[in-house]
């Protein structure tokens, strides 16, 4: 479904991405792990259009979207999230998922149904006429991961969702990712939560430096010697 | 709200929008009073125009000081293409509000690569721009000296024999401007706008082009202004750079927007009726010696409103429950601001 | 032919010390606070009124006067950063935008109330002095504009680099939050810094009343002359606003006696939307521009 290709990104004189490559398989949950400073939401960033590459090439269900901008990239079928959430303040729950909806309906009533649904699903649907400025923190996280899914995306990429949030939260959002999983929708995740990533990834890539330093089922990383070495520190295994 | 349900049926709304809109039509002719009549085209054109400057600037969060250029332009192509071409206003307006939009477009490429305070410098230095050039292209505009509009009253020109009929034609452009406000309010594109107001990174990841949305609301305001220009131009009939190609109607137009309250079809009406007679009032009061004085109150207004009240006064006032509490609030939070409180 | 030329070059040079000497008190707001004060020009103009009132009621230098202006001014400026720059900063631009223009409406008009809309212009016993070096002129109040320019920002380098306040600030400059994080008063700093900004404006203005006459809307061209240049030598960059002044003022001139006065007011404007098109982060400077979104 997606292909990244030796995707090389600088800034100034530090290199984020080196020669990444990644493939996503349609239907899979995909993890991306890492380090701080790896360059894992520089490689989101990238891949939808938030930065260009400067040299490498992606290509989206067979469409090559290296140098296309954002909002072409989510008219496509990717969305994203925000590793440090963007809700719309001055509007309410709804209206903030209306906008996603509207992204692919385009009668207002209709996207607003559309993002009803949404809202349904991540839990938020009793709240939808609070202005979202006023939203603690981990149900802006779920506003935003609705606004996203009433865009009606078939690749979704989370940035760090899990964040900040209790273990009983993250507990709920992963079951939340697993049923976004089960709509048919492919999902990319960065998360520093192994139990997490464990249990939720069919595949997962590691990033160190910019560099992919390991790739593989979640056993297979958790063996991993040069990402034990650099991240992990210990065996997990879920 | 956004988002939010109606609370009552829409036929009741519509019911009282058409009682409101009827009384509007027939309060006019109940005045005799040349001044009111006056003051009241003046309120109904600075509702129209701060509601144009509203659809780009309130909806969309691009805060221009440069609509004077707009203005301007509507004026001046309309008075030049009559007086020079015999061609009438009603026509030379559209012909202005196409200029307008022209402009709006050039000028949106190269300015909406900035943001925030950059971004409204470069809106001044346009319309700075085009009050220089209209002082010194003398062949066209006569420079400082202005421009006259003979008055020879007839409808098919755009003269009006009296103010009454003005008032009118006012209202129409206002219930003009409002409707479309009203639209974009609801419609996907208001949405989208309102989306790109809140964040733009957000906005974009979400499908929105935020670059053809800006240019799309700002040709939208600049032809409503332009409209305004020329219906300017055919009320005074006379016109000259300093008062409509100044920044001081570019400030007005906003002031009158962010009282009433941005993002709302009827705040810059509310805006225009507080301060308009204001304006006019204290010109009246202070006239002679006292030239300026009103400035120094609405710079004043500026400052307090945009620190403290950014929602719009009207919005404040009206929306909040505890009424009695706002200037508690307001005194509180200055004295916050400032950092009295800090130990 | 040369002689015009390096007589124009000159009168550039001497006018552009005060465009950046204006500039730089913006850019140094801007790189600290990341406030545009778009009433800089108007501190200008009370600059040169200050100066003007001091000269004709007390029959003060204008030079000397300065000893009296910036201090003033300096604490001017920190007056009106604590009522209302402290508010603004951070927050939304409408807010910023707003506040600064309500401020240079408020003192523009002020000025037109109380002095009226009249030229005014000093002439004190040297001020038609002009030094002739050869074909040369050199008109003697533009030689202390400029020297005086030159001066304060020399001093400013040197207080900058070498003073703990002057690392403090640039400290702040570069990363608010970490600066606050090593104990710097970073609210403290806004103010100082506010206040050498308008103390630059009102030095400007007090060298500039000898050459043109004020009146309360001389302000506002400036203004926007000082921001073309903040754009063009890059936000918050001090050698930026240097360069910058030096060239605007050259090129102001060189329009302004070769293609006319016409041409001569908007090619400031010109260099804008060249500036925005090819390099919109200016010659120096990105410290800033992120946030004003030069992407």
């Amino acid at each position: 479904m997606l292909q990244v290709r030796k995707v090389n990104k600088k800034f100034g004189g530090l290199w984020a991405l080196q020669e990444v490559d990644m493939e996503v398989s349609k239907g899979n949950i995909f993890g991306l792990i890492g380090p701080n400073g790896a360059g894992k939401t520089t490689l989101f960033n990238v891949i939808t259009g938030f930065y260009h590459c400067d040299s490498g090439n992606i290509q989206f269900e067979g469409k090559d979207i290296t140098r296309k901008k954002s909002f072409e990239i989510s008219r496509l079928g990717i969305c994203r999230t925000f590793q440090i959430v963007k809700p719309f303040k001055d509007m309410t729950v709804l209206g903030n998922a209306t906008i996603g909806a509207l992204s692919k309906v385009r009668k207002v009533p209709e996207a607003m149904e559309c993002a009803r649904e949404s809202l349904q699903v991540v839990g938020l649907a009793d709240r939808q006429n609070i202005l979202a400025g006023s939203l603690t923190v981990s149900d802006r996280k779920r506003l935003e991961i609705a606004r996203a899914l009433a865009s009606q995306p078939r690749l979704l990429f989370l940035d760090e969702v899990m964040s900040g949030l209790r273990p009983t939260e993250v507990f709920e959002t992963i079951d939340l990712i697993k049923k976004i999983h089960d709509f048919g929708i492919t999902i990319v995740i960065i998360e520093h939560i192994m139990s997490a990533i464990m249990r939720l990834c069919d595949r997962i890539i590691v990033l160190h430096h910019g560099q992919k330093i390991g790739e593989g089922s979640p056993k297979e990383i958790s063996k991993n010697d040069s990402v034990i070495q650099a991240y992990l520190g210990e065996d997990y295994i879920a | 709200m956004m988002g939010k349900p109606y609370d009552f049926s829409k036929n009741k709304k519509f019911f009282w929008g058409l009682i409101i809109l009827v009384f509007c039509f027939l309060l006019p002719a109940a005045i005799k009073s040349a001044f009111y009549l006056d003051m009241l085209v003046k309120v109904v054109l600075w509702a129209m125009v701060a509601g144009a400057w509203n659809i780009s600037c309130g909806y969309g969060g691009a805060l221009s000081l440069g609509h004077t250029a707009f203005f301007g332009i509507g004026a001046y192509v309309s008075t030049i293409l009559f007086l020079k071409f015999g061609i009438t206003p009603w026509i030379g307006m559209l012909a202005g509000g196409f200029l307008a939009i022209f402009f709006a477009v050039a000028l949106g490429y190269l300015s909406f690569r900035l943001h925030g305070p950059f971004f409204v410098l470069s809106t001044v230095a346009f319309a700075e721009v085009l009050r220089i050039i209209s002082i010194h292209w003398r062949s066209v505009t006569r420079g400082s000296e202005g421009l006259s509009i003979p008055f020879k009253p007839n409808w098919g020109t755009f003269i009006l024999h009296n103010r009454l009929q003005y008032v009118y034609v006012a209202l129409c452009l206002l219930l003009l401007v409002f409707l479309i406000s009203y639209w974009i309010e609801r419609s996907r594109f208001g949405y989208q706008l309102m989306a790109m107001r809140g964040d733009e990174d957000a906005a974009e990841s979400l499908g929105i082009n935020t670059l053809q949305l800006k240019i799309i609301a700002t040709s939208i305001s600049a032809f409503l202004t332009a409209l305004g220009g020329t219906f300017y131009a055919q009320y005074i009939m006379y016109i000259e750079p300093h008062t409509i190609l100044g920044l001081d109607f570019s400030v007005q137009v906003a002031l009158i927007s962010i009282i009433g309250g941005m993002g709302k079809a009827f705040g810059p009406i509310l805006g225009s009726l507080f301060i308009t007679p204001l304006s006019q009032l204290l010109r009246g009061w202070f006239g002679g010696g006292y030239v300026g004085l009103h400035f120094i109150i609405y710079g004043m207004i500026l400052i307090i409103v945009v620190i403290f009240i950014p929602e719009g006064i009207f919005t404040a006032i009206w929306g909040r429950k505890e009424r009695s509490n706002f200037f508690k609030d307001l005194i509180s939070k200055w004295m916050n601001k400032i950092g009295v409180f800090k130990t | 032919m040369l002689q015009i030329l390096v007589q124009v070059v000159v009168s550039g040079l001497l006018l552009s010390g005060v465009y950046a000497l204006v500039s730089i008190g913006l850019t140094l707001i801007f790189g600290v606070s990341r406030v545009s004060n778009f009433a800089q020009g108007e501190f200008v103009t009370l600059g040169m009124y200050a100066t003007y009132w001091l000269f004709v009621l007390m029959n003060i230098d204008p030079y000397l006067s300065l000893i009296l202006v910036v201090p003033s001014f300096f604490l001017l400026g920190i007056i009106i950063a604590r009522v209302i720059i402290k508010p603004i900063v951070g927050a939304p631009p409408i807010a910023q935008v707003f506040a600064t223009i309500g401020m240079s409406l408020v003192i523009q008009n002020v000025a037109l109330f109380f002095w009226g809309g009249n030229f005014r212009t000093i002439k004190t016993s040297y001020s038609e002095t002009i030094i002739r070096l050869q074909w040369l002129n050199l008109p003697l109040a533009h030689l202390v504009a400029f020297g005086v320019a030159m001066g304060v920002i020399f001093l400013l380098y040197l207080f900058l680099k070498y003073t703990y306040l002057g690392k403090a600030i640039r400290a702040v400059a570069q990363d608010r939050q970490a600066a606050s994080l090593m104990s710097i008063n970073v609210g403290l700093l806004d103010l100082i810094t506010f206040g050498i900004g308008i103390a630059c404006a009102g030095i400007a203005g007090t060298v500039l009343i000898p050459i043109y006459p004020v009146y309360p809307t001389i302000g506002f061209p400036l203004a926007l002359i000082a921001f073309v240049v903040v754009v063009l030598g890059g936000l918050g960059s001090m050698t930026g606003a240097l360069v910058g002044g030096l060239v605007i003022g050259l090129l102001e001139t060189f329009t302004g006696f070769y293609m006319g006065s016409a041409l001569r007011q908007i090619v400031y404007f010109i260099v804008f939307i060249l500036v925005l098109l090819l390099k919109p982060s200016g010659f120096f400077g990105q410290r800033g521009s992120e946030e004003v979104g030069f992407k």
